[in-house]
Protein backbone atom coordinates (compact mmCIF):
# COMPACT_ATOMS: atom_id res chain seq x y z
CA UNK A 1 0.00 0.00 0.00
CA UNK A 2 0.91 3.54 -0.60
CA UNK A 3 2.30 5.48 2.32
CA UNK A 4 1.47 8.89 1.55
CA UNK A 5 3.84 11.88 2.88
CA UNK A 6 1.69 13.73 5.23
CA UNK A 7 3.80 16.53 4.61
CA UNK A 8 3.51 17.29 1.64
CA UNK A 9 0.02 19.35 0.98
CA UNK A 10 -0.40 18.35 -2.77
CA UNK A 11 1.39 15.59 -4.33
CA UNK A 12 0.64 15.54 -8.21
CA UNK A 13 1.43 11.16 -9.65
CA UNK A 14 1.72 10.18 -13.40
CA UNK A 15 -0.48 13.45 -14.13
CA UNK A 16 -1.39 12.62 -18.24
CA UNK A 17 -3.95 14.81 -20.40
CA UNK A 18 -4.01 14.47 -24.13
CA UNK A 19 -6.28 16.56 -26.34
CA UNK A 20 -6.59 14.70 -29.77
CA UNK A 21 -3.35 13.64 -30.37
CA UNK A 22 -1.65 16.03 -28.54
CA UNK A 23 -0.09 14.68 -25.00
CA UNK A 24 -0.48 18.32 -23.25
CA UNK A 25 0.45 16.46 -19.91
CA UNK A 26 3.07 13.75 -20.22
CA UNK A 27 3.22 11.51 -17.03
CA UNK A 28 3.92 14.76 -14.65
CA UNK A 29 4.40 14.10 -10.80
CA UNK A 30 5.60 16.30 -7.82
CA UNK A 31 5.08 16.87 -4.51
CA UNK A 32 4.86 20.43 -2.53
CA UNK A 33 5.41 20.54 1.11
CA UNK A 34 3.82 22.63 3.52
CA UNK A 35 4.86 25.53 3.80
CA UNK A 36 6.72 25.55 0.62
CA UNK A 37 6.72 27.97 -2.65
CA UNK A 38 6.95 26.35 -5.92
CA UNK A 39 7.19 28.09 -9.37
CA UNK A 40 6.48 26.28 -12.57
CA UNK A 41 7.66 27.50 -15.38
CA UNK A 42 8.39 26.79 -19.10
CA UNK A 43 7.91 27.94 -22.75
CA UNK A 44 4.28 28.46 -23.85
CA UNK A 45 2.45 25.45 -24.23
CA UNK A 46 4.81 23.06 -22.40
CA UNK A 47 1.74 22.28 -19.98
CA UNK A 48 1.70 24.49 -17.60
CA UNK A 49 -1.77 25.69 -17.16
CA UNK A 50 -2.88 21.88 -18.17
CA UNK A 51 -1.47 21.22 -14.53
CA UNK A 52 -3.74 23.93 -13.39
CA UNK A 53 -6.70 23.08 -14.69
CA UNK A 54 -5.85 19.31 -13.92
CA UNK A 55 -5.11 20.15 -10.10
CA UNK A 56 -8.36 22.58 -9.66
CA UNK A 57 -10.83 19.86 -11.77
CA UNK A 58 -11.18 22.04 -14.93
CA UNK A 59 -10.09 19.17 -16.46
CA UNK A 60 -10.17 15.51 -15.79
CA UNK A 61 -7.07 13.59 -15.83
CA UNK A 62 -6.68 10.74 -18.29
CA UNK A 63 -4.61 9.08 -15.62
CA UNK A 64 -2.62 9.95 -13.06
CA UNK A 65 -3.47 10.98 -9.12
CA UNK A 66 -3.71 14.46 -7.07
CA UNK A 67 -3.78 13.71 -3.70
CA UNK A 68 -4.45 17.19 -1.23
CA UNK A 69 -3.57 16.98 2.03
CA UNK A 70 -3.95 12.92 2.25
CA UNK A 71 -7.01 12.89 0.18
CA UNK A 72 -7.69 11.32 -3.18
CA UNK A 73 -9.24 14.39 -5.02
CA UNK A 74 -8.70 12.94 -8.85
CA UNK A 75 -12.61 12.90 -9.39
CA UNK A 76 -13.41 15.26 -7.23
CA UNK A 77 -15.43 18.45 -9.63
CA UNK A 78 -14.18 22.07 -9.26
CA UNK A 79 -16.44 23.44 -6.50
CA UNK A 80 -15.69 20.10 -3.96
CA UNK A 81 -11.60 20.50 -4.68
CA UNK A 82 -12.18 24.63 -3.48
CA UNK A 83 -14.12 23.40 -0.03
CA UNK A 84 -11.33 21.01 0.09
CA UNK A 85 -8.80 23.61 0.06
CA UNK A 86 -7.62 24.89 -3.43
CA UNK A 87 -7.91 28.40 -4.25
CA UNK A 88 -6.97 29.27 -7.64
CA UNK A 89 -6.08 32.41 -9.53
CA UNK A 90 -6.75 32.68 -13.16
CA UNK A 91 -4.21 33.71 -15.73
CA UNK A 92 -7.36 35.89 -17.40
CA UNK A 93 -9.67 38.47 -15.10
CA UNK A 94 -12.48 35.90 -13.58
CA UNK A 95 -13.73 38.56 -10.95
CA UNK A 96 -17.73 38.82 -10.94
CA UNK A 97 -17.65 42.01 -13.14
CA UNK A 98 -21.09 43.84 -12.23
CA UNK A 99 -20.04 43.43 -8.68
CA UNK A 100 -18.11 45.81 -6.35
CA UNK A 101 -14.90 44.99 -4.89
CA UNK A 102 -16.51 44.01 -1.31
CA UNK A 103 -19.33 41.55 -2.85
CA UNK A 104 -16.24 39.96 -5.03
CA UNK A 105 -14.55 39.63 -1.88
CA UNK A 106 -17.75 39.01 0.69
CA UNK A 107 -18.77 35.86 -2.26
CA UNK A 108 -15.52 34.36 -0.85
CA UNK A 109 -15.91 34.45 2.76
CA UNK A 110 -19.96 34.56 3.18
CA UNK A 111 -20.86 31.13 2.79
CA UNK A 112 -24.43 30.75 3.15
CA UNK A 113 -25.25 30.52 -0.30
CA UNK A 114 -28.04 28.94 0.08
CA UNK A 115 -29.41 31.63 2.49
CA UNK A 116 -32.51 33.23 0.98
CA UNK A 117 -33.48 35.63 3.68
CA UNK A 118 -30.59 36.96 5.43
CA UNK A 119 -29.47 40.10 3.98
CA UNK A 120 -26.21 39.56 2.50
CA UNK A 121 -23.69 42.46 4.46
CA UNK A 122 -20.57 41.57 5.76
CA UNK A 123 -20.20 40.46 9.86
CA UNK A 124 -17.64 42.55 11.81
CA UNK A 125 -14.91 40.01 11.15
CA UNK A 126 -15.73 39.97 7.85
CA UNK A 127 -15.44 43.30 7.54
CA UNK A 128 -11.86 43.44 8.87
CA UNK A 129 -10.63 41.00 6.93
CA UNK A 130 -11.94 42.46 3.54
CA UNK A 131 -10.59 46.38 4.79
CA UNK A 132 -7.18 44.24 6.26
CA UNK A 133 -6.49 43.42 3.04
CA UNK A 134 -7.76 46.08 0.78
CA UNK A 135 -5.83 48.34 3.16
CA UNK A 136 -2.73 46.49 2.33
CA UNK A 137 -3.00 46.54 -1.31
CA UNK A 138 -4.32 50.68 -1.12
CA UNK A 139 -7.44 50.21 -2.72
CA UNK A 140 -9.81 50.37 0.29
CA UNK A 141 -11.56 53.88 -1.79
CA UNK A 142 -12.09 51.42 -4.29
CA UNK A 143 -14.13 49.16 -1.96
CA UNK A 144 -18.15 50.30 -3.01
CA UNK A 145 -16.66 50.38 -7.19
CA UNK A 146 -17.83 48.12 -9.81
CA UNK A 147 -14.84 45.76 -10.66
CA UNK A 148 -15.14 46.41 -14.15
CA UNK A 149 -14.14 50.01 -13.45
CA UNK A 150 -10.98 48.89 -11.78
CA UNK A 151 -7.34 49.12 -13.53
CA UNK A 152 -6.00 46.04 -15.15
CA UNK A 153 -3.42 45.90 -12.00
CA UNK A 154 -6.02 46.67 -9.68
CA UNK A 155 -8.18 44.00 -11.15
CA UNK A 156 -5.15 42.06 -10.55
CA UNK A 157 -4.99 42.41 -6.45
CA UNK A 158 -8.24 41.61 -5.96
CA UNK A 159 -7.98 38.52 -7.99
CA UNK A 160 -4.65 38.12 -5.73
CA UNK A 161 -6.98 39.23 -2.59
CA UNK A 162 -9.99 37.06 -3.15
CA UNK A 163 -7.49 34.07 -3.61
CA UNK A 164 -6.16 34.59 -0.60
CA UNK A 165 -9.47 35.18 1.59
CA UNK A 166 -10.82 31.74 0.64
CA UNK A 167 -10.15 29.38 3.17
CA UNK A 168 -7.75 26.94 1.20
CA UNK A 169 -4.25 24.22 1.78
CA UNK A 170 -2.73 25.78 -1.26
CA UNK A 171 -2.60 28.64 -3.74
CA UNK A 172 -2.93 28.00 -7.25
CA UNK A 173 -0.98 31.76 -8.86
CA UNK A 174 -1.36 31.34 -12.51
CA UNK A 175 1.00 34.54 -13.35
CA UNK A 176 0.14 36.86 -11.05
CA UNK A 177 2.22 39.36 -12.08
CA UNK A 178 1.74 39.16 -15.91
CA UNK A 179 0.61 42.23 -17.35
CA UNK A 180 1.24 44.34 -14.25
CA UNK A 181 3.35 47.62 -13.95
CA UNK A 182 6.92 47.51 -11.85
CA UNK A 183 5.16 49.23 -8.98
CA UNK A 184 2.43 46.88 -8.69
CA UNK A 185 4.80 43.85 -9.56
CA UNK A 186 6.73 44.55 -6.40
CA UNK A 187 3.37 45.01 -4.45
CA UNK A 188 2.94 41.58 -4.95
CA UNK A 189 5.96 40.44 -4.18
CA UNK A 190 6.08 41.90 -0.96
CA UNK A 191 2.98 40.35 -0.35
CA UNK A 192 3.69 36.90 -1.63
CA UNK A 193 6.74 36.93 0.42
CA UNK A 194 4.76 37.84 3.88
CA UNK A 195 2.43 35.38 2.77
CA UNK A 196 5.67 32.59 2.56
CA UNK A 197 6.96 34.00 6.10
CA UNK A 198 3.24 33.36 7.41
CA UNK A 199 3.90 29.58 6.05
CA UNK A 200 1.32 29.32 3.35
CA UNK A 201 1.74 27.09 0.37
CA UNK A 202 1.48 28.38 -3.49
CA UNK A 203 2.30 27.13 -6.38
CA UNK A 204 2.87 29.69 -9.03
CA UNK A 205 3.26 29.92 -12.98
CA UNK A 206 5.12 32.72 -13.64
CA UNK A 207 7.62 33.78 -16.84
CA UNK A 208 9.10 36.29 -15.14
CA UNK A 209 12.51 34.80 -13.91
CA UNK A 210 13.26 37.49 -11.57
CA UNK A 211 10.14 37.47 -9.90
CA UNK A 212 10.51 33.70 -9.03
CA UNK A 213 13.99 33.33 -8.05
CA UNK A 214 14.01 35.72 -5.38
CA UNK A 215 10.51 34.70 -4.03
CA UNK A 216 10.27 30.80 -4.21
CA UNK A 217 12.08 27.83 -2.68
CA UNK A 218 11.74 25.40 -5.59
CA UNK A 219 11.20 25.67 -9.27
CA UNK A 220 9.77 23.00 -11.21
CA UNK A 221 10.45 23.02 -14.97
CA UNK A 222 7.98 21.59 -17.72
CA UNK A 223 8.85 21.42 -21.56
CA UNK A 224 6.28 19.59 -24.00
CA UNK A 225 4.37 18.25 -20.86
CA UNK A 226 7.13 16.94 -19.24
CA UNK A 227 8.92 17.78 -16.03
CA UNK A 228 12.18 18.38 -17.51
CA UNK A 229 13.87 19.56 -14.25
CA UNK A 230 12.92 19.85 -10.59
CA UNK A 231 15.13 21.82 -8.08
CA UNK A 232 16.41 25.40 -6.34
CA UNK A 233 16.56 28.60 -8.33
CA UNK A 234 19.89 28.15 -7.96
CA UNK A 235 20.50 24.64 -9.39
CA UNK A 236 17.55 25.51 -12.29
CA UNK A 237 19.32 28.14 -13.69
CA UNK A 238 22.50 26.53 -13.90
CA UNK A 239 20.92 22.97 -15.48
CA UNK A 240 21.58 22.62 -19.11
CA UNK A 241 18.30 21.28 -20.07
CA UNK A 242 16.31 24.09 -18.80
CA UNK A 243 18.91 26.63 -20.62
CA UNK A 244 18.73 24.81 -23.80
CA UNK A 245 13.98 24.41 -23.79
CA UNK A 246 13.37 27.61 -22.12
CA UNK A 247 15.99 29.99 -21.56
CA UNK A 248 17.60 29.82 -25.23
CA UNK A 249 20.93 29.30 -24.52
CA UNK B 1 -65.17 53.05 -7.46
CA UNK B 2 -62.32 52.55 -10.95
CA UNK B 3 -63.35 52.03 -14.25
CA UNK B 4 -63.73 48.67 -15.85
CA UNK B 5 -60.92 49.94 -18.34
CA UNK B 6 -58.59 51.21 -15.76
CA UNK B 7 -59.36 48.76 -13.30
CA UNK B 8 -58.64 46.23 -15.85
CA UNK B 9 -55.06 47.84 -17.18
CA UNK B 10 -54.04 47.69 -13.43
CA UNK B 11 -55.38 44.04 -13.00
CA UNK B 12 -52.68 42.92 -16.29
CA UNK B 13 -50.31 45.28 -14.99
CA UNK B 14 -49.75 43.47 -11.76
CA UNK B 15 -50.12 39.68 -13.69
CA UNK B 16 -47.13 41.01 -15.85
CA UNK B 17 -45.42 42.24 -13.06
CA UNK B 18 -45.36 39.03 -10.99
CA UNK B 19 -44.15 37.21 -14.58
CA UNK B 20 -41.75 39.76 -14.90
CA UNK B 21 -39.94 39.45 -11.82
CA UNK B 22 -39.75 36.45 -11.70
CA UNK B 23 -38.37 35.99 -15.20
CA UNK B 24 -35.45 38.87 -13.75
CA UNK B 25 -34.87 36.25 -10.93
CA UNK B 26 -34.01 33.85 -13.75
CA UNK B 27 -32.07 36.29 -16.00
CA UNK B 28 -31.60 39.23 -14.67
CA UNK B 29 -29.77 37.88 -11.73
CA UNK B 30 -28.55 34.42 -13.02
CA UNK B 31 -27.89 34.93 -16.10
CA UNK B 32 -30.35 31.36 -17.14
CA UNK B 33 -31.41 32.45 -20.49
CA UNK B 34 -34.70 30.44 -20.09
CA UNK B 35 -36.96 30.37 -23.18
CA UNK B 36 -39.12 28.20 -21.64
CA UNK B 37 -40.65 30.45 -19.37
CA UNK B 38 -43.83 30.38 -20.88
CA UNK B 39 -44.52 27.43 -20.37
CA UNK B 40 -44.62 27.44 -16.66
CA UNK B 41 -47.17 30.39 -16.79
CA UNK B 42 -49.48 27.69 -19.17
CA UNK B 43 -48.94 25.06 -16.25
CA UNK B 44 -50.54 27.54 -13.99
CA UNK B 45 -53.06 28.93 -15.33
CA UNK B 46 -53.88 25.17 -16.44
CA UNK B 47 -53.44 23.51 -13.25
CA UNK B 48 -55.68 25.94 -11.43
CA UNK B 49 -58.45 26.42 -14.23
CA UNK B 50 -58.62 22.69 -13.86
CA UNK B 51 -59.28 23.18 -10.31
CA UNK B 52 -61.08 26.09 -9.91
CA UNK B 53 -64.01 24.17 -12.58
CA UNK B 54 -63.29 21.05 -10.70
CA UNK B 55 -64.83 23.15 -7.47
CA UNK B 56 -61.46 23.80 -5.31
CA UNK B 57 -61.14 25.88 -3.17
CA UNK B 58 -58.65 29.40 -4.41
CA UNK B 59 -55.66 28.87 -2.00
CA UNK B 60 -55.69 25.15 -3.08
CA UNK B 61 -55.56 26.45 -7.02
CA UNK B 62 -53.33 28.87 -6.26
CA UNK B 63 -51.10 26.66 -4.52
CA UNK B 64 -51.01 24.16 -7.17
CA UNK B 65 -50.69 26.68 -10.17
CA UNK B 66 -47.27 27.72 -7.90
CA UNK B 67 -45.98 24.13 -7.47
CA UNK B 68 -46.43 22.39 -10.13
CA UNK B 69 -44.40 24.67 -12.26
CA UNK B 70 -42.21 24.51 -9.55
CA UNK B 71 -41.57 20.47 -10.62
CA UNK B 72 -41.61 21.11 -14.02
CA UNK B 73 -38.70 23.53 -13.46
CA UNK B 74 -36.84 21.22 -11.49
CA UNK B 75 -36.74 18.29 -14.16
CA UNK B 76 -36.00 21.31 -16.66
CA UNK B 77 -33.00 22.22 -14.86
CA UNK B 78 -31.86 18.59 -14.23
CA UNK B 79 -32.25 18.09 -17.85
CA UNK B 80 -30.41 21.03 -19.11
CA UNK B 81 -28.12 21.74 -16.53
CA UNK B 82 -24.65 21.81 -18.58
CA UNK B 83 -26.68 23.64 -21.05
CA UNK B 84 -25.54 27.83 -21.86
CA UNK B 85 -26.31 30.45 -23.72
CA UNK B 86 -27.71 29.61 -27.18
CA UNK B 87 -27.64 25.87 -25.80
CA UNK B 88 -29.82 26.71 -22.90
CA UNK B 89 -32.20 28.71 -25.00
CA UNK B 90 -33.25 26.33 -27.55
CA UNK B 91 -33.68 23.23 -25.02
CA UNK B 92 -36.08 25.82 -23.08
CA UNK B 93 -37.66 27.01 -25.97
CA UNK B 94 -38.45 23.39 -27.07
CA UNK B 95 -39.96 23.14 -23.66
CA UNK B 96 -42.40 25.85 -24.18
CA UNK B 97 -43.29 24.31 -27.48
CA UNK B 98 -43.84 20.93 -25.67
CA UNK B 99 -46.17 22.61 -23.34
CA UNK B 100 -48.03 24.23 -25.96
CA UNK B 101 -48.66 21.59 -27.92
CA UNK B 102 -50.44 19.71 -24.85
CA UNK B 103 -52.27 22.62 -24.43
CA UNK B 104 -53.28 22.27 -28.01
CA UNK B 105 -53.66 18.47 -28.34
CA UNK B 106 -54.88 16.81 -25.09
CA UNK B 107 -58.21 17.89 -25.78
CA UNK B 108 -59.28 15.14 -23.32
CA UNK B 109 -57.90 17.27 -20.14
CA UNK B 110 -57.90 20.66 -21.74
CA UNK B 111 -60.41 21.07 -24.82
CA UNK B 112 -57.68 22.36 -26.99
CA UNK B 113 -58.38 25.30 -29.17
CA UNK B 114 -61.23 25.44 -27.66
CA UNK B 115 -60.02 26.71 -24.67
CA UNK B 116 -61.27 26.20 -21.19
CA UNK B 117 -64.47 28.44 -20.38
CA UNK B 118 -66.31 29.49 -17.22
CA UNK B 119 -63.57 29.89 -14.84
CA UNK B 120 -64.81 30.77 -11.55
CA UNK B 121 -63.29 34.02 -9.45
CA UNK B 122 -62.03 33.09 -6.46
CA UNK B 123 -64.39 33.13 -3.36
CA UNK B 124 -63.49 33.49 0.49
CA UNK B 125 -63.74 35.48 3.08
CA UNK B 126 -66.95 36.47 1.65
CA UNK B 127 -65.56 38.92 -0.44
CA UNK B 128 -66.72 39.41 -4.06
CA UNK B 129 -64.47 39.00 -6.53
CA UNK B 130 -66.28 39.13 -9.67
CA UNK B 131 -66.25 43.02 -8.89
CA UNK B 132 -63.28 44.06 -10.39
CA UNK B 133 -62.14 46.58 -8.21
CA UNK B 134 -61.73 43.55 -5.32
CA UNK B 135 -59.94 41.53 -7.53
CA UNK B 136 -57.30 44.30 -8.19
CA UNK B 137 -56.64 44.64 -4.91
CA UNK B 138 -56.14 40.66 -4.66
CA UNK B 139 -53.79 40.54 -7.80
CA UNK B 140 -51.62 44.00 -6.67
CA UNK B 141 -51.15 41.87 -3.23
CA UNK B 142 -49.72 39.41 -4.51
CA UNK B 143 -47.70 41.37 -6.82
CA UNK B 144 -46.28 43.56 -4.18
CA UNK B 145 -45.62 40.29 -2.02
CA UNK B 146 -44.09 38.81 -4.91
CA UNK B 147 -42.13 42.14 -4.75
CA UNK B 148 -40.51 41.82 -1.82
CA UNK B 149 -40.23 37.88 -1.45
CA UNK B 150 -38.01 38.31 -4.53
CA UNK B 151 -36.01 41.87 -3.34
CA UNK B 152 -35.51 39.69 -0.17
CA UNK B 153 -34.03 36.96 -2.20
CA UNK B 154 -31.80 39.01 -4.53
CA UNK B 155 -30.12 40.65 -1.35
CA UNK B 156 -29.31 37.72 0.59
CA UNK B 157 -26.28 35.51 0.01
CA UNK B 158 -28.06 33.04 -1.96
CA UNK B 159 -28.98 36.18 -4.80
CA UNK B 160 -25.12 37.39 -5.10
CA UNK B 161 -24.06 33.38 -5.52
CA UNK B 162 -26.71 33.84 -8.45
CA UNK B 163 -25.05 37.07 -9.77
CA UNK B 164 -21.42 35.49 -9.43
CA UNK B 165 -23.11 32.68 -11.50
CA UNK B 166 -24.15 35.06 -13.88
CA UNK B 167 -20.93 36.44 -14.58
CA UNK B 168 -18.88 33.66 -14.29
CA UNK B 169 -19.87 30.47 -13.64
CA UNK B 170 -16.05 28.78 -13.30
CA UNK B 171 -14.97 31.54 -11.31
CA UNK B 172 -18.26 30.76 -8.97
CA UNK B 173 -17.33 27.18 -9.35
CA UNK B 174 -14.16 27.80 -7.82
CA UNK B 175 -15.16 29.50 -5.14
CA UNK B 176 -16.46 26.35 -3.70
CA UNK B 177 -20.04 27.32 -4.87
CA UNK B 178 -22.31 24.55 -5.69
CA UNK B 179 -23.77 26.37 -8.97
CA UNK B 180 -25.94 23.91 -10.53
CA UNK B 181 -28.01 23.67 -7.75
CA UNK B 182 -28.27 27.24 -7.27
CA UNK B 183 -29.17 27.63 -11.01
CA UNK B 184 -32.14 24.51 -10.51
CA UNK B 185 -33.36 26.82 -7.34
CA UNK B 186 -33.77 29.81 -9.47
CA UNK B 187 -35.39 28.32 -12.23
CA UNK B 188 -37.87 26.61 -9.58
CA UNK B 189 -38.38 30.09 -8.10
CA UNK B 190 -39.38 31.79 -11.16
CA UNK B 191 -41.46 28.57 -12.21
CA UNK B 192 -43.03 28.98 -8.86
CA UNK B 193 -44.31 32.88 -9.60
CA UNK B 194 -45.09 32.54 -13.32
CA UNK B 195 -47.61 29.97 -12.30
CA UNK B 196 -49.17 32.34 -9.65
CA UNK B 197 -49.28 34.99 -12.57
CA UNK B 198 -50.62 32.08 -15.25
CA UNK B 199 -53.42 31.30 -12.01
CA UNK B 200 -54.51 34.87 -11.47
CA UNK B 201 -54.73 35.48 -15.39
CA UNK B 202 -57.43 32.19 -15.78
CA UNK B 203 -59.31 33.60 -12.85
CA UNK B 204 -59.33 37.38 -13.94
CA UNK B 205 -60.41 36.65 -17.34
CA UNK B 206 -62.52 33.65 -16.41
CA UNK B 207 -61.31 31.80 -19.90
CA UNK B 208 -57.72 30.23 -21.15
CA UNK B 209 -56.84 28.93 -24.48
CA UNK B 210 -53.37 27.99 -25.80
CA UNK B 211 -52.96 31.00 -27.93
CA UNK B 212 -52.06 33.00 -24.40
CA UNK B 213 -49.30 30.87 -24.20
CA UNK B 214 -47.43 30.63 -27.06
CA UNK B 215 -44.23 31.41 -27.58
CA UNK B 216 -44.48 34.75 -29.18
CA UNK B 217 -45.92 36.23 -25.62
CA UNK B 218 -42.70 35.63 -24.31
CA UNK B 219 -41.71 38.74 -25.86
CA UNK B 220 -43.65 41.60 -23.67
CA UNK B 221 -41.67 39.84 -20.33
CA UNK B 222 -38.74 39.54 -22.02
CA UNK B 223 -39.13 43.30 -23.49
CA UNK B 224 -39.93 44.75 -19.65
CA UNK B 225 -36.64 42.87 -17.96
CA UNK B 226 -34.50 44.28 -20.49
CA UNK B 227 -36.01 47.69 -20.72
CA UNK B 228 -36.23 47.92 -16.99
CA UNK B 229 -32.44 46.95 -16.70
CA UNK B 230 -30.60 43.47 -16.07
CA UNK B 231 -30.76 42.66 -12.12
CA UNK B 232 -32.99 45.74 -11.78
CA UNK B 233 -36.59 45.00 -10.06
CA UNK B 234 -37.48 48.90 -9.40
CA UNK B 235 -36.46 48.79 -13.29
CA UNK B 236 -39.07 45.93 -13.76
CA UNK B 237 -42.00 47.93 -12.46
CA UNK B 238 -41.15 50.72 -14.11
CA UNK B 239 -41.57 48.82 -17.25
CA UNK B 240 -44.24 46.77 -16.57
CA UNK B 241 -46.12 50.08 -16.28
CA UNK B 242 -44.44 51.41 -19.92
CA UNK B 243 -45.00 48.16 -21.03
CA UNK B 244 -48.41 47.64 -20.59
CA UNK B 245 -49.58 50.95 -21.87
CA UNK B 246 -47.58 51.56 -24.62
CA UNK B 247 -49.99 49.99 -26.93
CA UNK B 248 -53.31 50.82 -25.70
CA UNK B 249 -53.34 54.01 -27.60
CA UNK B 250 -53.61 51.71 -30.73
CA UNK B 251 -57.23 51.15 -29.58
CA UNK B 252 -58.10 54.69 -29.95
CA UNK B 253 -56.96 55.51 -33.15
CA UNK B 254 -59.68 53.08 -34.88
CA UNK B 255 -57.33 50.31 -36.24
CA UNK B 256 -59.36 46.79 -37.16
CA UNK B 257 -59.23 44.45 -34.27
CA UNK B 258 -57.61 42.40 -36.52
CA UNK B 259 -54.42 45.00 -36.53
CA UNK B 260 -54.27 46.03 -32.82
CA UNK B 261 -52.86 42.70 -31.78
CA UNK B 262 -50.02 42.51 -34.33
CA UNK B 263 -49.62 46.40 -34.16
CA UNK B 264 -48.53 45.57 -30.44
CA UNK B 265 -46.14 43.07 -31.08
CA UNK B 266 -44.75 45.15 -33.45
CA UNK B 267 -44.82 47.95 -31.21
CA UNK B 268 -42.74 45.88 -28.38
CA UNK B 269 -40.18 44.67 -30.62
CA UNK B 270 -39.56 48.47 -32.20
CA UNK B 271 -39.29 49.93 -28.40
CA UNK B 272 -36.84 46.76 -27.42
CA UNK B 273 -34.20 47.29 -30.23
CA UNK B 274 -34.49 50.88 -29.52
CA UNK B 275 -33.87 50.28 -26.35
CA UNK B 276 -30.88 47.52 -26.66
CA UNK B 277 -29.33 49.87 -29.93
CA UNK B 278 -29.11 53.25 -27.42
CA UNK B 279 -29.43 51.96 -23.70
CA UNK B 280 -28.50 48.48 -23.92
CA UNK B 281 -28.36 48.25 -20.09
CA UNK B 282 -31.99 49.43 -19.91
CA UNK B 283 -33.42 51.86 -17.44
CA UNK B 284 -32.04 50.72 -14.35
CA UNK B 285 -29.85 47.75 -14.76
CA UNK B 286 -26.60 47.38 -14.21
CA UNK B 287 -25.98 44.65 -16.51
CA UNK B 288 -25.13 44.39 -20.06
CA UNK B 289 -27.14 41.75 -21.96
CA UNK B 290 -24.97 40.05 -23.88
Amino acid sequence: MERLNLSNILEIKNLKRSFGGVKAVDGCSFEIESGKIIAMIGPNGSGKTTVFNLISGILSVDSGKIILDGSNITDNSVEERARLGISRMYQQSRLFKNLTVKENLLLVLDQRNFNFFARSKPSTEQTEQINEILDLFELNKKINMPVKTLSFGQRRLIEIARTYLLPHKIMLLDEPVAGVTPHLRNEISKFLTKLKDEGETILIIEHDMNFVYNLVDEVVVMDAGKIIAHGNPVEIEKNQKVKEAYLGA
Amino acid sequence: MISSYFGGLLIMISIYLILALSLQLALGFCGLFNLGFVGFYAIGAYASALLALSGQPFWFCLLTAALVPTIFAYILSTATNKLKGDYLALATMGFSFVIYAVTLNWIGLTKGPLGLPGIPRPQFWGIDFNNDTNFLILSALIAILTYLILHKIASSPFGKTLEAIRDDELAAKSLGKKTATAKSLALMISAFFAGIAGCLLASYLSYIDPTSFMFVNLIPILTIVVIGGLASLPGTVFATIIIVLLPEPLRFIGLPSSLIGPGRQLLYALFLLLILLYKPKGFYGKVELE
